[in-house]
């Protein structure tokens, strides 16, 4: 199995955190403490790029639950851009698209929060 | 007595009564001598023969059952110092009383000769022969075979010169009257002379003593030396008119202590100066061993983390010991130990960084005894150090740590030490493996034992049977992974012509998940006679969800509500994987809208749910699933996915709802070989039957 790797940057106000590989319920933590990280230092401005995310588990789904309300609270967002059609079916099937905006590419994530 | 007139064994068996009777002879036999009549040469032999058995009985005696035998070390010493005293001081007085009583009148001299002389001879020779025991004791402390031998030997010529002395040929040449050595030497002489002083090297206890004692003894004993090596001749001088034997006996043995007192005592001089430095060795090793049993005893590594530097104080003497352990990232102050409260403090991490690095470069201590610039930081808050001991922690060649000691003062450690510091070290580092090891397999044990109820409560959530449908069939099967993976499924006889069929898959994993399961199962068992339709009865859940669960722990499930005697059904999904619905050789699979379970409130769940009814044709199946079976992956690593499935399904010949589960679970294993399932996989499958009239028209 492909390793999970995380990488965070900052577009601007919005930071852009990229996943890839497997977020699974063992490597759901590691996202988790990233998101974390971030809201702890206010920014909640967050799109999250899934162009390398091969798989996503319930847990790792778990992670965005976990957070959105925390940083809608602030003002901020969660936004997913890129998923491949696999990733976005698990996001789908679980009607994700309700609570999230899922954008097809990062740079429509980055400019709907410079309309807000 | 009677006792003695019974039996003659008894008689002989009895040390009391036999060291009485030799006594008895011997007193008599010495007395003969004063009484005031010549006694022909004959009676002299005999006599002199029957004070030489005497002898020989009470050595042999003493030999065998030595009346101080149980006595400890030290108090051996301290009698035979004392025995030797006092036979000094009994030889002052006999020459003393000899002076006096030749200068006075006639009956004195006849008095005297008779009495105090014969007292002082016997006093002299129950001293002597009492002291033998002590003797012969002392010698054998840490001996062997050898010096049985040497003692052996000892005897031997004692006994050879006894020998010589009954020769009444020999008219006791060799044992003059006035003095055992001024006959010049002769050869039985010379051999227990040097066999004495052998034997007088045979002084092991000497190091066993503390310094105390190596000290207090030494100056004892050298007035005790001076005393009796000035009063030996006249106390062989007392015995000696009595019985040549006796004297023989007599000078032997006090030669031998003499040669015994004074080598001692030049052995022990020799040890003083060592002495101190002895001492602290027996207190390190005596109190490693303890240190060692005390830390084999602690399997808490906390408790024994905090443990360590405690005991090490003790054992090296230190001021203030430090344990580091290596953190992963570096090693890290894990305890530390101060003596007193002026003892020093560690030194800034730039001096200890290079100790350290020596330490660990070397694997083995490092001791920096003239501390004064190496080990003194500049800016030194606290009182340093003036001698630094360290020593790898470390465990099969792999070095988990270094443990310091500090002492105020320069020079505080010796080098001996450093050994034992590192095997105290070393011992440390495998209590804390072992302490490790132990928890580690406490945690092990508890996560599997945790595993085991989930898995239990799992199994016990899942319905024994399959209520019984009439014109369907229904069949599931839940196959549970290593770690829980929160499937579970549920079929209910909600009412007259009613049947629930649930599937779900709490997001979580392991007991929370089987704790969120039971609370589910409950859940619906009471919901699904409150609410006719499946899209209100996963609304209530989610309600039920939003309350109870916490942030990112979901819950997707499908909920299907058949009427059987219409072969109506009602089915809601929240996130869950579709159902297929298998007709005629297709699939189709129905997805109606849904959100997971606990993921939003009511606001949006509500308007967010929908839900699907249709009426199922003879021959119809639906298959209802959860995600670990499209995820499972092959060695490959290449997933199920749901293309295979709605191959495998459109595919599938079976003609009821057992053979469809048992054909989709054998192909997933067949898919799966040789590889760990991470997920649980549940199957259910519900089959319309065909009625008997349709299929013969």
């Amino acid at each position: 199995m492909d390793r999970f790797e995380i990488a965070t940057r900052q577009a601007g106000a919005v930071s852009v955190v990229s996943l890839r590989g497997y977020l699974d319920a063992h490597t759901a933590p590691e996202f988790e403490q990233v998101l974390q990280t971030l809201v702890d230092e206010k920014h909640v401005r967050i799109v999250v790029n899934c162009s390398g995310l091969n798989y996503i588990s319930s847990a790792g789904l778990g992670v965005f639950m976990g957070f959105i309300e925390n940083v809608r609270s602030q003002n901020g967002d969660i936004k997913l851009a890129e998923l491949t059609d696999k990733v976005f079916r698990v996001f789908d099937l679980l009607g994700f698209p309700v609570l999230f905006e899922i954008l097809k590419r990062e740079e429509d994530a980055l400019a709907k929060f410079e309309k807000t | 007595m009677a006792e003695n007139a019974a039996g003659g064994k008894r008689f002989y068996r009895n040390w009391r009564t036999g060291f009485a009777a030799a006594v008895g002879v011997l007193v008599i036999a010495a007395s003969l001598r004063f009484l005031p009549v010549r006694i022909p040469f004959l009676a002299e032999q005999v006599r002199e023969w029957v004070i030489a058995a005497g002898l020989v009985f009470l050595w042999l005696r003493m030999r065998k059952r030595n009346p101080f035998g149980g006595s400890s070390l030290d108090r051996k010493i301290r009698l035979f110092g004392a025995g030797l005293l006092g036979l000094g001081a009994l030889g002052r007085l006999v020459s003393l009383l000899e002076s006096w009583i030749s200068g006075g009148s006639a009956l004195l001299r006849l008095l005297g000769t008779s009495l105090f002389q014969t007292v002082a001879a016997f006093l002299v020779t129950a001293i002597v022969i009492g002291l033998f025991g002590l003797f012969r004791d002392l010698v054998f402390v840490q001996q062997g075979r050898r010096t049985q031998q040497l003692f052996a030997a000892f005897e031997l010529s004692v006994a050879i010169r006894l020998l010589f002395a009954m020769l009444p040929a020999t008219d006791r040449a060799l044992v003059p009257a006035s003095s055992q050595w001024a006959e010049g030497p002769n050869p039985p002489l010379i051999l227990t002379a040097g066999l004495a002083v052998l034997l007088g090297f045979r002084c092991k206890w000497i190091p066993f003593l503390n310094r105390r004692s190596k000290t207090g003894l030494f100056f004892l004993g050298f007035p005790v030396a001076v005393l009796f090596m000035s009063q030996r001749e006249s106390l062989i001088e007392a015995v000696l008119p009595f019985s040549a034997a006796a004297g023989i006996v007599i000078s032997s043995l006090l030669t031998a202590f003499g040669a015994y007192l004074v080598i001692s005592l030049v052995s022990l001089l020799i040890h003083l100066p060592t002495a101190g430095l002895l001492d602290r060795r027996m207190r390190e090793v005596r109190s490693f061993q303890e240190l060692s049993a005390v830390l084999g005893a602690d399997l808490k590594k906390d408790a024994l983390i905090a443990k360590i530097p405690v005991l090490a104080c003790r054992m090296v003497e230190a001021d203030t010991v430090c344990l580091e352990l290596d953190a992963g990232a570096g090693f890290r102050t894990a305890s530390l130990h101060r003596n007193r409260p002026d003892s020093p403090e560690m030194p800034p991490e730039t001096v200890t960084a290079g100790i350290r690095k020596q330490v660990l470069e070397r694997a083995r201590p490092v001791l920096m005894n003239n501390a004064a610039r190496g080990v003194r930081g500049r800016k030194a808050a606290g009182p340093s150090a003036g001698s630094l001991l360290a020593a790898p922690v470390a465990f099969q060649s792999r070095v988990i740590g270094v443990l310091y000691a500090l002492k105020s003062d320069a020079f505080g450690f010796v080098e001996e030490s450093q050994g034992l510091f590192q095997a105290f070290a070393h011992q440390a580092a495998i209590s804390l493996q072992n302490a490790g090891l132990v928890e580690q397999s406490i945690n092990r044990e508890k996560a599997e034992e945790e595993l085991r109820l989930a898995h239990e409560a799992q199994m016990r959530l899942l319905p024994q049977s399959m209520p019984s449908v009439r014109g369907f069939d229904l069949d599931g099967v839940c196959v549970t992974a290593n770690e829980i993976g929160g499937d579970f499924y549920d079929v209910i006889a909600a009412g007259r012509d009613r049947i629930d069929i649930v599937v779900g898959d709490v997001s979580g994993k392991g007991a929370a998940a089987a704790f969120i399961m039971a609370e589910t199962k409950g859940a619906i068992r009471a919901l699904a006679g409150r609410h006719r339709s499946p899209k209100d009865i996963l609304c209530e859940l989610n309600g039920f969800f939003r309350e109870q669960g916490e942030p990112g722990l979901f819950l997707t499930m499908v909920y299907a509500i058949l009427t059987p005697s219409r072969r109506r059904i009602r089915i809601a999904r929240a996130g869950h994987c579709p159902v297929g619905l298998i007709r005629k050789g297709g699939v189709r699979w129905l997805e109606p809208r849904g959100l997971g379970l606990g993921l939003a409130d009511d606001r949006i769940f509500r308007p967010g749910i929908r839900e699907q009814e249709m009426t199922l044709m003879p021959g119809d199946r639906l298959f209802f699933y959860t995600d670990g079976l499209v995820e499972a992956r092959n060695a490959g690593d290449e997933e199920f996915g749901e293309d295979r499935l709605s191959g495998l399904l459109a595919a599938d010949p079976s003609s009821d709802a057992a053979a469809l589960v048992r054909s989709v679970i054998g192909r997933l294993e067949k898919f799966t070989r040789g590889v760990a399932r991470h997920d649980d996989v549940t199957v259910l499958a519900l089959r319309c039957g065909v009625p008997r009239r349709g299929s013969k028209g």
